[in-house]
């Protein structure tokens, strides 16, 4: 039985952490920034 | 001053770089911040919320810039934002202690004719250096109320809101000021007002008229192109001959264009005003900042002081850091500890003791050490040193056909390469700005930071601080060369003169660094709590499955068993029977490993790196380092953490010591700094850019970054 629920676990785990990956990436490469990515301020001399 | 209930308010905030615009903003809107991106461009955006006398105040951080034309993207979105948005109050900082530069971007809000307020900020600096200001007749004669403030300090904030509702409030006392260009420009501004009149209503709605028609004088692109959107085409025709007629009158009576003479008006303006309300004291001594600037940027000098401000900076970042760095490091061992001892053996323990502390924790236990380097980075930017650090480079940059001011997204690009590319855009020449982007890819981020803390702390334990040194200057080396190969090839010309600003030498406060320091490192808690988590997992379950059951080569399950029997049996000491179930359960992880789909995804690209020294473990980091270089060592993590029975962190460094040899250490940090940053700066530089110079990008890196690695380690290897 603990066996199953691992499996289950590791699946959501696995397919939610794929998802968001693609979601991220996608997001990046469209350049919607997914992540305010690195937003770090930009300083103007 | 009547309290307003739940009155909505927005304020802009404009100011010049430098002016302590962001100190300012800071002060105004504390820790109720939100960054975003102005519509349809990748100009940091920063809104912040101020409750005050009743009024939810909604504060715009607009971007820093010296004149609202329309040369830069920076200043079209200051621009519009004003133009479109009409925040109720527009707050123009102004740097008291370099007031006639400062004031040329006040004089283009007072042609916008919007609500103003001035806060001549830094006015400490000002007093000190004993000048002083008629503030009530500056104040008539620039049309808005003026408050003195101390960014830095958060002196005089509460004065400036209180001036800021009252010109909300009181929109009739609001004083209009018309700058004047002289008889005969201004003759042909009012022909073109008139013609303008006569638009449709929607055209005044939005523009002031005058402002409109000055724009048409200075032949604003942007102005011109909203034109032809919003008028007839026939009308937009007639209006630019219009102009353009005008433009022709006054070449040919002032022998100037309308443009410089407008410019040198608003100059005139300024220093008319000045002339009024300053009364300067005798300048017969030298002011601290020059006294500073005569070292720190001193021909001989200043380019030695840069370079061991930078050496002492990762001493520091290095030595004080490893403590909070090994505290941490302790408490995911226990973590590792507690759980593993807590769960039954099997995937989900693996999961989360190798997957996710191994990769997450991996990551996040240099966490103190980046803090420390962003408080350092925040220091020097904060004191106005960065911005002479462009000026000491500028003769470097130079020699490489570029400007001292490309040097400052090379600074930005120790934190993060993506704002460093968008930073480039403050450079007007297409080629300067190609360049500088290419060449920003060498600039260690904050990213490759800890690949560079985990290799030279293994490796190189006693001189880290110097190693990682190394590698930073290196990349500034790689840099200087790949613009110099790109100005002879691809991008020829000379670099565009500018003029760079020395801003006065401030002394840092407590909050403006820490606010720096924490949004950095906020950045990367949440990439690591984010992407890396992902990333982590993914990497887990590729080195996972598929199993390989328990056909383990080499009988290693028969070996075990006859341990274990020899064990029970009293053959062997306890000691004896964990050290060989150690080689044993390493042999048995280390075949998992190679079975895995990981493993074989790295044993079929490991052929590509082994000139370089890598085996298929780095081959493979390597390759999920293009996610984001942090990755390189959550998947280093993950992958030692599986095949080390032992989880702490001092034995996965043992581990990976007893790899790999200095050499090879080095030699994976040297190609780590070479290749691209990541897919998102990519993403960024594509935008930016476009394919053609995004394929040269990925091709020029990966080959630099073989090639290069490849020498050192054929070379180095002849003496190891």
């Amino acid at each position: 039985m603990f066996k199953i629920i691992e499996i289950v676990i590791i699946a959501i785990a696995g397919s939610v952490a794929t998802g968001f990956f693609i979601w991220y990436f996608v997001n990046e490469i469209r350049g919607r920034k997914a992540c305010a990515s690195c937003a770090v301020k930009d300083k103007n001399y | 001053m009547v309290e307003a209930k739940n009155s909505q308010l927005i304020i802009a905030l404009a100011g010049s770089p430098n002016s302590g615009k962001t100190s300012i903003f800071n002060n105004l809107t504390g820790a109720m911040q939100h960054v975003g991106n102005y519509p349809g461009v990748t100009v940091e955006q920063k809104t912040g919320l101020r409750k005050y006398r009743g009024y939810s105040i909604k504060v715009f951080d607009l971007p820093g810039t010296y004149s609202l034309t329309a040369y830069t993207l920076d200043e079209i979105v200051a621009r519009n934002y004003i133009i479109n948005e009409k925040p109720d109050v527009v707050v123009s900082i102004v740097d008291s202690s370099n007031l006639s530069r400062n004031l040329y971007l006040s004089t283009q809000l007072i042609e916008l004719d919007v609500p103003l307020v001035f806060a001549f900020n830094m006015s400490d600096i000002f007093k000190k250096s004993g000048t002083e200001v008629n503030l009530d007749l500056l104040s008539v004669l620039l049309g808005a109320p003026i408050v003195q403030t101390v960014g830095s300090k958060g002196t005089g904030m509460s004065e400036l809101l209180d001036k800021v509702l009252e010109v909300h409030e009181n929109p009739q006392a609001r004083k209009r000021v018309n700058l004047k260009y002289g008889d005969e420009l201004e003759n042909e501004v009012s022909k073109i007002i008139e013609i303008l009149k006569k638009t449709q209503a929607k055209l005044s709605q939005k523009f002031n008229l005058r402002w409109l028609a000055i724009k048409l004088f200075e032949q604003d692109r942007e102005v011109l192109k909203s034109l032809k959107v919003l008028l007839e085409e026939k009308f937009y025709t007639d209006l630019v001959k219009a102009a353009e007629n005008s433009i022709n009158h006054i070449k040919n009576v002032s022998r100037d264009m309308p443009e410089t003479i407008i410019a040198e008006s608003r100059y005139g303006f300024i220093n008319g005003a000045l002339k009024e309300t300053l009364i300067e004291k005798p300048q017969n001594e030298v002011s601290a900042s020059d006294r500073i600037d005569r070292v720190l940027i001193n021909r001989v000098f200043g380019l030695p002081i840069f370079a061991i401000i930078m050496w002492l900076m990762f001493q520091l970042v290095f030595k004080v850091g490893d403590y909070p760095m090994n505290w941490l490091a302790l408490g995911f061992s226990r973590l590792s500890q507690l759980l593993s001892t807590a769960l039954p053996a099997g995937l989900l323990k693996s999961l989360l003791i190798d997957g996710i502390i191994g990769g997450v924790g991996g990551i996040l236990v240099f966490t103190p050490k980046i803090m420390l380097l962003f408080i350092c980075i925040a220091l020097l930017e904060d004191s106005g040193y960065m911005a002479r650090v462009a000026f000491i480079m500028d003769r470097v940059m130079h020699k490489i056909g570029l400007h001292g001011k490309s040097f400052i997204p090379m600074l930005i690009g120790f934190g993060c390469t993506i704002p460093a590319y968008m930073c480039t855009r403050t450079l007007e020449s297409k080629n300067d700005r190609m360049i500088t982007m290419h060449i920003n890819t060498f600039m260690s981020c904050g990213g490759r930071l800890p690949i560079y803390i985990l290799f030279a702390g293994i490796f190189f334990p006693k001189n880290a601080g110097n190693i990682i040194f190394s590698i930073y200057v290196i990349g500034i080396v790689f840099a200087v060369l790949t613009a110099k190969l790109l100005r002879a090839t691809r991008f020829k010309g000379e670099a565009e003169p500018f003029v760079m600003e020395l801003p006065t030498y401030r002394v840092p406060t407590v909050k403006g660094v820490l606010i720096h320091m924490w949004e950095r490192t906020w950045l990367y808690l949440k990439k690591a709590g984010t992407i890396i988590l992902a990333i982590s997992i993914i990497v887990w379950i590729l080195f996972t499955f598929p199993r390989i059951g328990n056909a383990y080569s080499e009988g290693c399950s028969e070996q075990l068993a006859v341990l274990e029997q020899s064990f029970s049996l009293g053959d062997i000491s306890e000691k004896e029977y964990k050290d060989s179930a150690l080689v044993i359960e390493g042999k048995i992880a280390a075949e998992k490993l190679a079975h895995s789909a990981a493993g074989k995804i790295g044993r079929f690209v490991e052929p590509v790196f082994k000139p370089l020294g890598f085996d298929w473990r780095l081959s493979l980091a390597s390759i999920s380092g293009m996610a984001g270089k942090e990755v390189v060592v959550s998947t280093m993590g993950t992958l030692f953490s599986l095949t080390n029975e032992n989880k702490d962190s001092q034995s996965l460094r043992s581990a990976i010591a007893g790899q790999y040899n200095p050499l090879v250490g080095y030699n994976f940090m040297l190609f780590s700094l070479l290749y691209f940053p990541c897919i998102a700066s990519l993403a960024v530089f594509r935008k930016e850019a476009g394919t053609k110079e995004l394929l040269f990008q990925i091709g020029y890196t990966l080959g630099l970054a073989w090639v290069v690695s490849f020498i050192v380690f054929q070379v180095g290897r002849i003496f190891i």
